[in-house]
């Protein structure tokens, strides 16, 4: 009873000092540098738990039950410097104040895009590399990814030939997979991207003129915000079954200034490549041809010479066919927006055009894109954000690599032809044949990559827009409940123009009038939607808690169109060509009036559904706990395998915190980290789970119904198990920061898109039999080596090894799995994309002979496809790159070295750029490396002695002569970019009219430190499907060499 | 409170993950373009029939000239303009393990197979009656069988290479399942055919004859070539008595089996078709190697070897229409064969003239009723030469009869890739010392070699490096 008294007692006198502590109020306004409002902002009481606000939306905040005298407030808002500000509290009144808040140069408060969310790196358990939209814009790339090269560690960028439109290879952390993407899941604002590399004139048809699809290339640079790379399970569970290869979050901008800003930024460029190829000239060839000839044991003036030219003819021309296919190109950009931030809203709205120009005479993507990203708030608990971007690309092509153009005339155009025809030819002396003047096609339409260039047109077009409205609704404090619904559109129309001849290309003008119009039409639709509730909960002053539940479903459907004809017997013919034309669909409005598209074939649907959940724990600021689960259904999914679940843990302990380490005068910043998860990668193919069928065809006059596919009802996603460690650190008050992790991804179920053995009655069967393991370090150091007013110095240096080793092919072969054409295969024990090939032991100096090592360590003369060994491998041992920057008063050079070191290229068209004898009926160029050839008996040579005969080489019953011989060391270090920029005074800004104004001078691939005798070491060719793209980056054929390019930037704002 | 958090949050994590696993329809989406799934496709029993239609389609195209061309190219009956190319591998008895035809052609068979184990399945879904079923599953068995005997044929030492045939052969697919399987010896594969064959005998629902399906005389044609191979030339001439004695089928006048499908001819067992109303061609490759007209010259050409063992008797027929020498005296000069050098025909798989040289040649071989087997040459000869004057006498021995049927087989059934079996079968069952254009009966390259895909952990490949 008296318990109950003195309880009641103390009970009263606190309620009577709440409310007389009530009478005392402080109330104030908390902005950023320029003057915004900042909502959302923590307020407390130093000293006093349990009193405190957030800022409202216009950045206000009230403070009572305080008692008179003096006080210490305690701002703080992720991004920003922590501010303690004294104040003496009136009795019975209320104290105004208005406080800026500094903008935080520690890393640590930075704020991180996660999956779904936003946390303070400080807080961060993952691994996650973030890059601002500055770092992405500093050189003209052909999209934003390749961009990223030599600046994230662990995040391999190798960018597609130099070619307007081509795409990089990302890969993070190594390759997974082999028959599902291995790329990394791409999100736009929480807009999951639909990246097709294989989109075009359809399916399993891309690598159509020596390039795939670049799906990324929509995205201006300067739209970019930042960029987050997500790495480890921590980061990537959140994203499920589509997070093993790694995520790639992408934030445009939006509006920041205060004032109505202005910003206009425009790169003027020239583009040239980085090695001109050397082909031989025409009498160079002709010399090495009665070479081969005399080799073969013939005697007298060579005769069998291509396109049926005698011999003498072929003495008379020289054509260098380079000059017909280079180039000086001429790149230009230009980005225009506006941005503003008021209390209840802003906006960011921009517009730009990029004219992007390759040094391949013909080659040029344009983009026209426009964006506007705003955010409104309709009261203190609802707001809604929209972002919008809209792209017209427009990718002018021309063929390449195997297809003609630069390739032909490395390879297969020979200096011996001529371009033209010198005078009229006759068929049989009578019916005009050529006249003077026609192109000259006798040695095959794409070896005269000026004529065949010059007559056919070919244009690809996408519209594409990328759509997001974000609803923002938190009832209660803490409380906040999500909604995003996205679009991504696709209208992808490719064209071609082929005129008609004597065969493709061939015959007089006045045939070529009339032709074959192509046109593939393709629609994609992306819906993606998903809800998420988080709730940030403070048990005690050192506990709290952050969750997040969610559920996402998304769709995506494509399909192309046809033009369905009427056949005289009723029966229906679907094409994408009219005949008889004499203008591609794009220049000719009455074949476009007349043609109708009515037909659709779906091409691709598939749906994931969806539920997450994440549980962010933090003791005392240094103990963290992160758990994830995320379950997802997909479509994609055999119906024994509908549903996976995608768990990860994650801790961190900040010990720079502890005691024992919070006085130390070197270390200031000290954050062990670790975490584990399964992962998937559910870019699978759709439907090839159950059995499809067609019903179409007739035998016998019968109709007939046959079965497509082997069905695989136990389809399912990759499995990696990811296990990461890492060490963050600053020290030296953070003059050096830095983090080493190692990490171990073990992924099992691998799915192969296995080749097969034609017993099961199909050539392909999609099976999750495989397991590939990743293991590697990471090491990022940055050092601020010079800090002072006028002169800084600022190193930025990151490398990562990486071990790939496939450790179960199931059963399978060695030659199940193959990459392409290319001559990439899968052997347990080696990494991905092994190259499998015959081992070249030496060229025997007495016949000039190759002989081969034998799998039990012997040699022989025949060569047999027995013989094959690895031979090399396409990943490299180790990546990363370095970047210097100095600042001197206002001017600031920055130079970027990216490296890679351990790797091979296998040099595919070498194999016909090196031999003599016409493969798969051409004759080919040779590059300079023919001079190191056996010639006569006791020469010590690298290639074999030349021969018209192919079969004179024992065992070689085909043109695929797969040796060792073409395959290289192709580590490098290249200078990738040098950016020297100039940011004028203030002043002289607004003298004219500006508030900020900078002039950038670019160099890219500047210098490339190889041995690698080839065009260049750093090679993603055109591909030929997915596994094609997981397994042979690094090998080359005819693929363009990257771009060199030296640009002006200037970027203004008002 | 921390507690009814987590609580509250674990329940509806938990019941959320438990409502959408249940969502299955939800996931359900479209084929790509006019695909169909298997409940679409496959509702009724004429979708049955139509999928065992497919059958006899991929049958057509396997036997369009592709498989018999691999016969004759190892053989001695042709060289080519090239030498070279997937074919040109095959001629130079050293088929590489990325020979892209080859793997085309190899596949075909097993598409057959595959969808006929497919309806074994498919019939029991549907209400066939008795007759129906029992002939349905006689056609998928005749279907799978022909298509492993013309596999092991070409891909696998013939039967004799071993004294018990325990050398390997293929693999014989009964299921439809994906599977990794080690080949079987030879004489398990022939046992397997022949059961297959046998069941559609002993099943007798077939019809006795039918022209471009399965039929009885079909089955015992078969048969009589598995035994004849296998040098059991007793059960040989009686399977193909068991259809001469039919009456169904006779020699005609015309040494041309390759007609168009508005011809019959009358000696043809099975065929597959070229379906003139809407021009589906299925003598392709026949007429892209052989024919005369091809620019610049056909690429399968008859050897002089085999030119110069014929062209003497002016009165052969045969040689008349078959053989036709272009630019005589020309260092071009080529010996065309013009057997098939038609635009659309019929391709004739099982005839009365292989029968009857069968026959007698086992009848020989085996010392029985020499009478028959005189008669069955004779009957050849004198559609040949158009009288009596080439035939056999009364008495011609054992051995005249086998000489004699020998000749008539090689120059009646060139380009039908029959040749190369003979000549196997001579060095391995009659133990000929028999070489072919140089190398010898049994050399590894005589064997075609299996695709790179083929090889798997219990797969082993044909030795490679020729002969």
């Amino acid at each position: 009873m008296g318990k109950t008294i003195i309880r009641s007692l103390s009970f009263l006198l606190a309620l009577f000092s709440i409310i007389a502590a009530k009478a005392q109020e402080v109330r104030g306004t908390v902005q950023d540098p320029a003057g915004l409002s900042l909502p959302g902002a923590n307020v407390t009481v130093k000293g006093l738990n349990g009193i405190g606000t957030v800022t409202d939306a216009a950045g206000n905040f009230s403070i009572t039950g305080l008692k008179p005298g003096p006080a210490v407030l305690v701002f703080t808002f992720i991004g920003f410097e922590t501010q303690e500000v004294g104040v003496e509290v009136p009795e019975s009144g209320t104290k105004q104040i208005s406080i800026t808040m500094a903008e935080s140069d520690n890393e640590l408060d930075e704020v991180v895009v996660v999956g779904y969310g936003v946390q303070r790196r400080r807080e961060v358990t993952g691994s996650i590399v973030s890059l601002s939209g500055a770092e992405l814009n500093d050189m003209p790339a052909p999209s934003f990814e390749a961009a990223i090269q030599g600046k994230a560690a662990g995040v391999q960028i190798t960018t597609g030939g130099g070619m307007a439109g081509s795409a990089s290879v990302v890969r993070v952390r190594g390759i997974s997979s082999i028959g599902a993407g291995g790329d990394p899941l791409y999100i736009v604002d929480g807009v999951q991207l639909n990246q097709d590399y294989f989109a075009g004139r359809s399916i399993r048809n891309a690598d159509a003129g020596g390039m795939n699809q670049n799906p990324l290339a929509f995205l201006n640079p300067d739209d970019i915000e930042s960029v987050e790379i997500l790495k480890d399970a921590s980061a990537t569970a959140i994203y499920g079954s589509r997070g093993a290869n790694g995520v790639i979050l992408i934030t445009t901008k939006r509006g920041s200034s205060k004032k109505l800003r202005f910003n206009f930024s425009t790169t003027q460029g020239i583009s040239m490549p980085t090695k001109r190829p050397e082909p031989l000239n025409s009498q160079e060839w002709l010399q090495l041809y009665e070479e081969a000839w005399i080799n073969d044991g013939n005697v007298g003036v060579p005769t069998g010479l291509p396109g049926g030219l005698s011999w003498e003819e072929a003495q008379q021309n020289n054509t260098n066919w380079l000059d017909d296919v280079l180039r000086t190109g001429y790149k230009q950009f230009y980005d225009f927006s506006a941005e503003k931030s008021g209390d209840k809203y802003n906006f960011y709205a921009g517009i730009s055009y990029d004219a992007n120009q390759s040094y391949l005479i013909g080659d040029q993507y344009d983009r026209l894109s426009g964006r506007f990203n705003g955010d409104y708030k309709f009261s203190d608990k609802f707001n809604a954000s929209v972002s919008t971007g809209l792209t017209r690309g427009v990718y002018y092509r021309i063929d390449n690599g195997p297809s003609g153009g630069l390739g032909a005339a490395m390879g297969t155009a020979l200096p011996i032809y001529p371009r033209y025809h010198d005078e009229d030819v006759f068929q049989n002396d009578t019916v005009l044949q050529f006249r003077e003047g026609d192109y000259w096609f006798l040695g095959g339409s794409s070896n005269n990559p000026l004529g065949f260039r010059e007559q056919k047109q070919w244009r690809n077009t996408e519209i594409r827009s990328i759509n997001n409205l974000r609803l923002n609704y938190t009832p209660i404090k803490n409380l906040t409940i999500s909604s995003s619904t996205s679009l991504d559109y696709s209208n992808f129309v490719e064209d071609l123009f082929e005129p008609a001849g004597l065969g493709t290309y061939i015959g007089p003008d006045d045939v070529l009038g009339t032709g074959v119009s192509k046109r593939w039409p393709r629609t994609s639709r992306n819906f993606n939607t998903f809800l998420t509730t988080t709730y940030d909960w403070d048990a005690s002053d050192h506990s709290n808690w952050k969750f997040l539940l969610g559920a996402e479903y998304q769709e995506t459907r494509s399909f192309g169109r046809q033009i369905a004809q009427l056949n005289a017997d009723s029966s229906i013919t679907l094409t994408n060509e009219v005949f008889n034309t004499t203008a591609p669909f794009y220049e000719d409005e009455n074949l476009r009036d007349l043609t109708e598209f009515d037909s659709i074939i779906p091409e691709s649907h598939s749906k994931f559904a969806s539920l997450f959940a994440r549980v962010n724990y933090s003791y005392k600021g240094k103990y963290l706990a992160q758990a994830v689960l995320r379950t997802d259904g997909s479509s994609r999914f055999g119906p024994n395998n509908r549903y996976g679940f995608f768990p990860s843990v994650s801790a961190g302990w900040i010990l720079s915190e502890e005691n024992f380490l919070n006085t130390n005068r070197y270390i200031n910043y000290l954050k062990l980290k670790s975490s584990i998860g399964y992962i998937g990668n559910a870019n699978l193919s759709a439907n090839e789970f159950f059995a499809r069928y067609q019903a179409a065809g007739n035998y016998d006059g019968q109709p007939i119904t046959y079965p497509v596919n082997a069905p695989n009802p136990n389809l399912k996603w990759e499995t990696t198990e990811v296990f990461d460690i890492g060490l963050e650190f600053g020290l030296f008050e953070d003059r050096i920061t830095g983090e080493i992790a190692y990490y171990r991804k073990n992924t099992q179920d691998v799915l192969m898109t296995v080749e097969l053995p034609r017993i099961n009655g199909f050539e392909e069967y999609y099976d999750n039999v495989g397991g590939v393991l990743n293991y590697g370090t990471e090491i990022r150091l940055s050092s601020n080596n010079v800090s002072t007013s006028n002169f800084s110095w600022r190193t930025d240096f990151n490398i990562a090894f990486n071990r790939n080793r496939i450790t179960s092919l199931g059963g399978y072969s060695e030659d199940a799995v193959a990459g392409g054409t290319n001559d990439t295969r899968v052997v347990a024990g080696q990494s991905v994309g092994t190259f499998y090939m015959v081992p070249v032991v030496e060229i025997d100096p007495d016949d000039g002979l190759p002989i081969y090592a034998t799998p039990e360590g012997g040699t022989t003369k025949t060569y047999s496809q027995d013989l094959r060994v690895p031979v090399g491998k396409g990943i490299p041992d180790a990546i990363g790159g370095f970047n210097n920057t100095f600042t001197y008063k206002r001017f600031t050079l920055s130079t970027l070295f990216v490296y890679s070191i351990g790797v091979d290229v296998y040099d595919h068209s070498g194999k016909y750029q090196q031999t003599s004898w016409a493969a798969f009926g051409n004759y080919w160029n040779y590059t300079d490396q023919v001079f190191d050839r056996w010639q006569q008996p006791g020469d010590v040579a690298r290639l074999p002695r030349l021969t018209l005969d192919r079969s004179t080489l024992p065992g070689l019953e085909e043109d695929f002569w797969n040796t060792n011989l073409w395959v290289q060391d192709a580590s490098y270090l290249r200078l990738r970019n040098v950016t020297f920029t100039y940011n004028f005074t203030r002043q002289a800004a607004e003298k004219l009219g500006l508030q900020n104004l900078s002039v950038s001078l670019i160099g890219t691939n500047i210098l490339t430190f190889t041995r690698f005798t080839g065009l260049d070491p750093e090679v993603a060719r055109d591909f030929a499907d997915i596994t094609d793209r997981n397994m042979s980056v690094n090998t080359t054929y005819l693929t363009p060499p990257q771009e060199q390019t030296y640009s002006v930037r200037l970027n203004a704002s008002f | 409170m921390r507690k009814i958090t987590l609580l509250k949050f674990s329940f509806i994590l938990g019941m959320s993950f438990v409502v959408l696993s249940a969502c299955n329809d939800l996931l359900d989406t479209d084929l790509q373009g006019t695909e169909l799934t298997e409940e679409e496709a496959i509702k009724s029993k004429n979708d049955v029939l139509r999928v065992l239609q497919s059958c006899y389609d991929v049958n057509a195209n396997f036997y369009n000239g592709r498989v018999q061309n691999l016969g004759e190219l190892l053989s001695d009956n042709l060289e080519m303009q090239t030498e070279s190319g997937d074919y040109g591998q095959v001629y130079n008895h050293n088929v590489s393990i990325f020979n892209g035809a080859i793997e085309v052609i190899y596949g075909e068979p097993y598409i057959t197979v595959f969808r006929a184990n497919q309806i074994l399945n498919f019939v029991e879904n549907f209400d066939f009656d008795a007759t129906e079923k029992a002939r349905i599953l006689d056609e998928v068995k005749f279907l799978r069988a022909i298509s492993h005997w013309e596999v092991v044929k070409l891909w696998a030492q013939p039967y004799g290479f071993t004294p018990t045939n325990t050398h390997a052969g293929i693999v014989y697919k009964t299921s439809v399942e994906v599977e990794v399987l080690p080949r079987i010896s030879v004489a398990e594969t022939y046992a397997q055919i022949e059961q297959d064959l046998l069941d559609v005998l002993n099943s007798q629902a077939l019809p006795a004859n039918s022209g471009y399906y399965a039929s009885i005389d079909a089955v015992n044609a078969y048969l009589a070539k598995l035994y004849f191979q296998q040098g059991d030339y007793t059960q040989a001439a009686q399977y193909a008595a068991a259809v001469i004695n039919t009456g169904t089928y006779s020699l005609g006048t015309s040494v041309d089996r390759f007609l168009p499908d508005t011809i019959v001819s009358p000696e043809v067992i099975f065929r597959t078709r070229s379906y003139s109303p809407t021009n589906d061609l299925r003598n392709g490759d026949f007429t892209a190697n052989y024919g005369i007209n091809n620019s610049p010259n056909p690429e399968f050409r008859a050897t002089r070897e085999l030119y110069d063992a014929y062209a003497s008797d002016t009165n052969d027929a045969r040689v008349r229409q078959f053989l036709e020498v272009l630019n005589p005296g020309t260092p071009e000069e080529i010996i065309a064969i013009r057997k098939f050098n038609q635009q659309v025909f019929d391709v004739a798989i099982l005839h009365l003239t292989d029968l009857k040289l069968l026959r007698a040649e086992a009848l020989a071989l085996s010392g029985t009723d020499l009478a028959t087997a005189i008669q069955d040459v004779n009957d050849i000869r004198e559609r040949a030469y158009g009288s009596s004057d080439r035939n056999l006498g009364a008495s011609a021995t054992a051995s005249a009869i086998v000489e004699a049927a020998r000749y008539e087989r090689r120059i009646e059934m060139l380009g039908e890739g029959d040749r190369i079996q003979q000549l196997k079968r001579r060095g391995a069952i009659e133990g000929e010392a028999i070489e072919i254009r140089g190398d010898d009966w049994n050399c590894p390259g005589m064997i075609i070699q299996f695709p790179a895909t083929s090889r798997t952990s219990l797969f082993e490949l044909n030795p490679q490096g020729g002969c």
